[in-house]
């Protein structure tokens, strides 16, 4: 979660987060109540933003 | 879409690009992965171009798609409305008996959301930037802090359109924590343009949140609750008081921009007794990783080079306004404009769409209307923060008994803000940069003077800023965030200090860190703040050996002072950081609270090695009561 929040705020590179470990937050933290899942949501908008941009590079 | 759905999806696009970058695959097995690529962005790229016609929105409306954010976002429960004024918001947030933020927006600077973790307690505030870029940090802290305790979410709203009832202050919105969301986001994606569809019913209809009911009226009759400020005066016969008690902001910085778009497909309530309500998609601009901070211009131009006069020199007790002006540095009248710069609460006033639209199409045209008011007041909103203001003359000012020229500061918030660099003509003054708001100059020192400590980006300590004229502490805070972070400074904590106190001990480095560390009130810190000492201050030689932890650039120094000398107890580590620091962050105990050199020694036989400094300064504390 600590990852996630780097990368919020910028202080990390999408690239430097491990999508597994995305996965399983995104598998315990289920309740849309938490401020973890909304962590992330936020997340995960910039994760697959960032990878669709990097695979339009192959099409 | 759910986060698990978004999360898997880019490891999919994840494995796909690796599979492609090895190329060992088959003809068949790289068209199909590519045709895999072509359909999940097929999935997302309506929600990419509602991203982009929400980022026009939000430039052309920001208000009004603020607004929309508000309604949708995860704590729109707890917002207490959007404001343009700060004053307004700060009134507003005190009166709140929860926690709550509001949404702030100035034109020139973005928004900011102000957090009040708990009444009376802890104000936080945002870094100026887009609205993603804001709500990002606001969930940060709601990680950090738990603010805000989300119900179950209600499914009995009463639908707006039948509930006219005003609620000038609190606001309650829709419950935006709606669980029911699409469990198969492919299977339940609407078509693009049903939901634009239905977006327009929505903007047609476009109901105010104010218009829900209020579950909180009670706020409106609650006892105004002022906040309490945290005093941690610093008395060398004291222990200074843990940091968790000298907290009143956090501040984030560098937040990603892009963040907050949303791919998920929420449930319409097509019910008549439900709000007609069409979630966020794509919220955000084009993802990207954050740019870098642009700093403004810093230039500075003294316009009083030439003008300086024995009667341009006036006393802080009887400051005349300057007969002479440079022609081309006629401003625009700041403070006619600001006047008009009414607070506009959208939730307050609940204006329609229409009362709206002028607004947002006031920002489009005001390049056209600039010399001429708009009878629209949230058009002069928009203007009177869109003009810019050239730099005044100003006259200098006496500080004990030292000229200062009142120099104009070029970059854009100090203009807006009326900031002005105050340069002693005569002494040297590098230890302190001395700022002026310049508002009610015949009582500036009447008013207590703000004194930060600056940082640079790494943490360690450059100088003390002295702010004069700042109106109340929030703006304080404000100004001297604006102030540091346009010389790439930060900010480590902001007190304020009578003039009285100060006065004789400004320009005096030893005496201006005694003064402030004695005598100054700590209004706002960082989250890892320990006050700094002059690195002369200090015999650096540790007496007691033993093994440290590793320091870092906020680990403060354990400082042992005897008689009139100020020694280490713990710190090699940090000391040995950097070998150009001018001062430290510290942790200071004294022999007079009956600390002894043998007593030190027992409690850090007592410890397990490596000590950490705070560890090691509790545990002396604790032996020392």
């Amino acid at each position: 979660m600590n990852e996630l929040e780097a990368l919020l705020q910028g202080q990390i590179a999408p690239q430097a987060i491990s999508l597994e470990q995305l996965v399983q937050l995104a598998l315990q933290y289920p309740d849309p109540t938490t401020a973890e899942y909304a962590v992330i949501d936020l997340a995960t908008n910039v994760l697959l933003a960032s990878y669709l941009n990097q695979a339009q590079e192959y099409l | 879409m759910k986060p698990l759905d978004k999360a898997l999806l880019t490891q999919e696009l994840s494995q796909l690009i690796a599979s492609l970058q090895d190329g060992d695959l088959s003809y068949f097995d790289h068209a199909r992965a590519k045709q895999r690529i072509l359909a999940i962005q097929y999935l997302c790229s309506s929600l990419l171009h509602q991203q982009n016609s929400q980022h026009n929105k939000n430039q052309l409306e920001p208000l009004l798609q603020a607004q929309d954010f508000v309604y949708n976002c995860h704590y729109s429960d707890f917002c207490c409305g959007i404001f343009t004024q700060d004053q307004e918001l700060e009134q507003v947030l005190y009166q709140q008996p929860q926690s709550t933020w509001a949404l702030l927006y100035e034109p020139q600077e973005g928004w900011q959301i102000w957090l009040l973790q708990m009444p009376n307690q802890k104000l936080l505030i945002s870094e100026n930037g887009e609205l993603e870029e804001v709500y990002a940090w606001l969930v940060a802290q709601q990680l950090k802090y738990q603010c805000f305790t989300l119900n179950e979410p209600e499914q009995t709203h009463v639908h707006p359109l039948t509930t006219q009832k005003t609620i000038p202050q609190a606001v309650h919105t829709h419950q935006a924590a709606n669980p029911a969301r699409l469990d198969d986001a492919i299977s339940t994606k609407l078509d693009a343009t049903y939901q634009a569809h239905m977006h327009n019913i929505e903007k047609a209809l476009h109901i105010p949140v104010s218009h829900f009911p209020d579950l909180l009226e009670e706020k409106t009759t609650q006892q105004i609750q002022r906040r309490v400020l945290q005093e941690t005066r610093f008395d060398s016969g004291t222990t200074p008081q843990p940091i968790s008690t000298r907290r009143l902001r956090k501040q984030e910085i560098d937040i990603s921009a892009g963040l907050s778009f949303d791919l998920g497909l929420e449930p319409l309530q097509l019910d008549s007794d439900q709000p007609i309500k069409i979630p966020p998609l794509f919220t955000a601009p084009e993802p990207t990783l954050p740019h870098p901070y642009q700093e403004p211009s810093f230039d500075l131009i003294d316009f009083n080079t030439a003008q300086i006069k024995p009667d341009n020199i006036v006393n802080s007790a009887l400051i005349q306004p300057l007969t002479h002006t440079v022609d081309h540095a006629l401003p625009i009248e700041s403070s006619s404009l600001k006047q008009t710069k009414s607070a506009v609460n959208i939730f307050a006033t609940q204006p329609s769409l229409d009362q709206l639209k002028p607004l947002a199409s006031a920002v489009t045209a005001e390049q056209n209307a600039e010399s001429e008011l708009p009878a629209n007041l949230a058009q002069k909103m928009i203007l009177s923060a869109k003009h810019s203001k050239k730099p005044q003359t100003r006259p200098n000012l006496l500080l004990n008994g030292h000229s200062c020229q009142v120099i104009a500061l070029l970059f854009e918030a100090a203009q807006e803000k009326q900031l002005y660099r105050l340069s002693p003509e005569k002494i040297s003054c590098d230890h302190v940069d001395l700022l002026l708001h310049y508002t009610d100059i015949e009582h500036v020192f009447e008013r207590p003077i703000y004194l930060a400590e600056q940082t640079d980006n790494q943490g360690r300590f450059v100088k003390y800023l002295a702010l004069f004229g700042a109106v109340g502490e929030l703006q304080a805070i404000r100004l001297a965030h604006i102030f540091s972070h346009a010389q790439d400074y930060k900010l480590a904590a902001v007190s304020s200090i009578n003039w009285a106190s100060l006065e004789k001990n400004l320009f005096d480095l030893d005496a201006l860190f005694n003064t402030y560390q004695a005598l100054a009130t700590l209004i706002w810190d960082n989250n890892h703040y320990y006050p700094f000492i002059p690195a002369h201050f200090l015999q650096t030689q540790k007496f007691i050996q033993f093994v440290e932890t590793p320091a870092h650039v906020n680990t403060p120094l354990l400082l042992l002072k005897e008689r009139q000398k100020i020694r280490v107890i713990h710190g090699d580590q940090r000391l040995g950081l950097y070998s150009n620091e001018t001062a430290y962050p510290y942790l200071l105990l004294d022999r007079q609270q009956g600390i002894s050199w043998q007593m030190i020694q027992e409690v850090i036989q007592r410890l397990p090695q490596p000590i950490d400094p705070i560890t090691l300064y509790k545990a002396i504390c604790t032996e020392a009561s």
